[in-house]
């Protein structure tokens, strides 16, 4: 069950995008909430019922979209989910970038965008729900793709940085990248950094700024491949909408 | 010393002591007395120098007659004194003891000849230009990076005017005249060569910068006819608002809700359309509404998707040579197309900008190849000024550390660019 939360303040667009999802085909099973204003929402989540996507309108009242965003992002936790936001404006403050925003839709946005995006996020979820396994002092660990923020060689452990924890594990980050199959959106920076493109909020040439401030290095002999793997994967998005 | 080795020593002097105001110029930038004065100088030191080697000849006045007026030059040029008398004793030690090591080494080599003080001298001089010249590529003063065949030639003129002038006077059958005349040849022709490039990178540098005035210019000259472009809409829109309200109230009078709607939905296309950017960064807007309404004005089929945050962090200037010159391409290849489409999307996404423009095309590209790299051919006429359109291009994306990315197959012309906007 893939789940969306719907909130604007006006109750007509929240049953339109609810009626758009319902007929449209393509999307895994859905399980549609609508909330008008920013604190049911977050009220809602913090009660126990995260959702997989979150589409949110910019304006909204006490609180605002780009607010309920930050909110939702650092302190209740929804850091893998993906956000969509809704806007009457083109106009975007750089905060909201900052949140790493799925998409916008313009009012009045058309069927088709809605539904690819919603697609693409349902894709993106579903490709990182499989999980990365490992053995540590012969106890096995499981940890959800989408969990992992990244990686960080020390010494002769591998440190396993998830959401919720750091884990450690026997071995050099090159052995574990050979014997595992990481899914695309890993990418190696430096020699003892590889990285879920998930969490980075910023990328610069050098250095990159990840979602809960963590500053990772990118060194010179990685720099063109990182340069090529975040073109491939913004382009394997956008071409997955068509 | 007779007429034709004092004549040969005056014009090996004469290179010896160029060489001292290159090697100042190259430490200490222009002179602050200007050029007249700074060549009178020179000149009164190359004539104390050579009247005391030439009429007295004591070591000893040679050496107070290079040493002396050598740092007394060093007071044309601006700088800390401390530096200047370093920088003026570097040089003359530097001379001397190429001096002493090209007249051991021709000792070595070869029994005394006639002339070989001559020779001598010219192999130290010839060495030092070469030094000189390498020190000015590399020094901190340096201007642009060279080719590879400016090293070779710093290499290859000093060293092959040594090996000539070598063969001239060790070879036997000395000729002062003729060898007089072959060492002035030598030497001009090494000045002059270095010369001339210098004064063809100057005129590179200056006509390139030409052209980015013009582009900037080009871009200014746009967005004003956009702007015209926009007042002369609302103006329409204002004349031809009594019309609409009329023809509505008619509508709602007559209870046709169904074909009032229709005419707002009409009256709302109108007003919106001509306006495909409204990012709230008044430089991309402006160029991309207008670049798109040519577009429109071809008959081309839009799909667009623009997502950047209100105060994008790239020059003004920077965006308005990418976009301009992209999406000038993207027109030029649609007018020439039977099937006219175009797809857009620029994108901020972590940190990141993402363009991508990808339109129609008739099939037709002329590449040339510029660097090393392939590159796209304009097909207009004036093809040196457009061919700057992709240097332009690539100019941005490398100062933003980017990457682009062409592709031409399947009847469309594709560009995917990435630029870091963060530090």
């Amino acid at each position: 069950m893939y789940r969306v939360a719907i909130c604007d303040d006006e109750s007509d667009v929240c049953a339109a995008l609810a009626e758009i999802l319902d007929r449209a085909s393509g999307l895994p099973e859905l399980e549609v909430a609508s909330y008008y204003d920013g604190e049911s929402l977050c009220k809602a989540v913090e009660r126990g019922g995260p959702f997989d996507l979150y589409i949110l309108d910019i304006e909204l009242p006490c609180i605002n979209g780009v607010e309920v965003g930050r909110k939702l992002r650092n302190e209740l936790g929804q850091e893998y989910a993906q956000l969509l936001y809704i806007s009457g404006k083109e106009r975007y403050a750089m905060q909201l970038f900052d949140l790493r925003p799925l998409n916008f839709l313009t009012k009045p946005f058309s069927e088709e965008k809605v539904v690819q995006c919603v697609r693409l996020a349902a894709s993106l979820t579903e490709r990182t729900t499989s999980f990365f396994e490992f053995k540590h002092k012969k106890q096995l660990f499981r940890v959800l793709y989408r969990e992992l923020r990244y990686f960080e060689s020390r010494n002769k452990h591998v440190v396993i940085h998830t959401v919720n924890t750091d884990l450690m594990m026997l071995g050099q980050l090159s052995d574990l990248k050979q014997v595992r199959d990481l899914p695309e959106n890993f990418i190696q920076v430096h020699q003892s950094f590889l990285v879920n493109y998930e969490y980075v909020q910023r990328f610069g040439y050098q250095q990159m700024l990840l979602d809960n401030g963590t500053v990772i290095p990118i060194s010179l002999p990685y720099r063109k491949k990182v340069q090529e793997q975040v073109m491939k994967l913004s382009a394997a998005r956008r071409d997955h909408k068509r | 010393m007779n007429l034709l080795n004092t004549l040969a020593y005056l014009i090996v002097n004469t290179f010896h002591i160029y060489l001292f105001f290159l090697a100042y110029r190259i430490f200490f930038g222009e002179s602050r007395v200007g050029r007249k004065l700074e060549f009178l100088a020179y000149f009164a030191f190359y004539a104390v120098n050579s009247a005391a080697f030439l009429v007295v000849g004591s070591p000893y006045l040679n050496l107070t007659t290079s040493i002396v007026p050598l740092l007394a030059l060093t007071c044309l040029y601006p700088g800390k004194t401390s530096s200047k008398i370093l920088h003026g004793l570097f040089i003359f030690v530097a001379s001397m003891l190429l001096e002493s090591v090209s007249l051991s080494i021709l000792q070595l080599v070869a029994a005394y000849f006639d002339g070989m003080e001559i020779a001598c001298n010219m192999v130290a001089n010839m060495c030092l230009f070469a030094l000189e010249l390498i020190y000015k590529q590399t020094g901190p003063r340096k201007k642009n990076e060279q080719q590879a065949e400016y090293w070779l030639a710093i290499i290859v003129l000093p060293v092959g005017s040594i090996v000539i002038t070598m063969l001239v006077y060790g070879g036997g059958g000395y000729q002062a005249g003729l060898n007089l005349v072959i060492v002035t040849i030598l030497i001009v022709m090494n000045i002059l060569a270095f010369r001339l490039y210098d004064l063809l990178t100057e005129y590179y540098v200056s006509s390139y910068e030409q052209k980015m005035l013009q582009q900037q210019n080009e871009a200014y000259t746009h967005e004003i006819e956009l702007i015209q472009k926009a007042d002369e809409t609302a103006r329409l829109l204002r004349h031809d608002m009594r019309n609409h309200v009329s023809a509505l109230k008619q509508l709602v009078e007559q209870g046709d809700r169904e074909e009032a709607m229709r005419y707002l939905d009409a009256f709302a296309e109108d007003v919106t359309g001509g306006s495909y950017a409204d990012t709230g960064n008044p430089v991309f807007d402006s160029i991309l509404n207008y670049k798109l309404s040519t577009a429109k004005d071809l008959g081309a089929n839009l799909t667009f998707e623009i997502a950047v945050p209100e105060g994008l962090e790239i020059e003004p200037f920077d965006i308005s040579v990418l976009l301009g010159n992209l999406l000038d391409n993207a027109n030029e290849a649609l007018a020439n197309s039977p099937e006219k489409n175009m797809e857009i999307q620029i994108r901020m996404d972590r940190g990141l900008l993402h363009i991508h423009i990808s339109n129609s095309y008739d099939g037709n590209t002329q590449k040339a190849v510029l660097n090393g790299r392939e590159i796209y051919q304009t097909r207009k006429e004036n093809k040196q000024r457009h061919g700057f359109g992709l240097q332009s291009i690539t100019k941005v994306v490398e100062k933003y550390h980017g990457v682009i990315e062409t592709d031409d197959r399947n009847g469309r012309f594709t560009v995917d660019i990435m630029l870091y906007l963060s530090k």
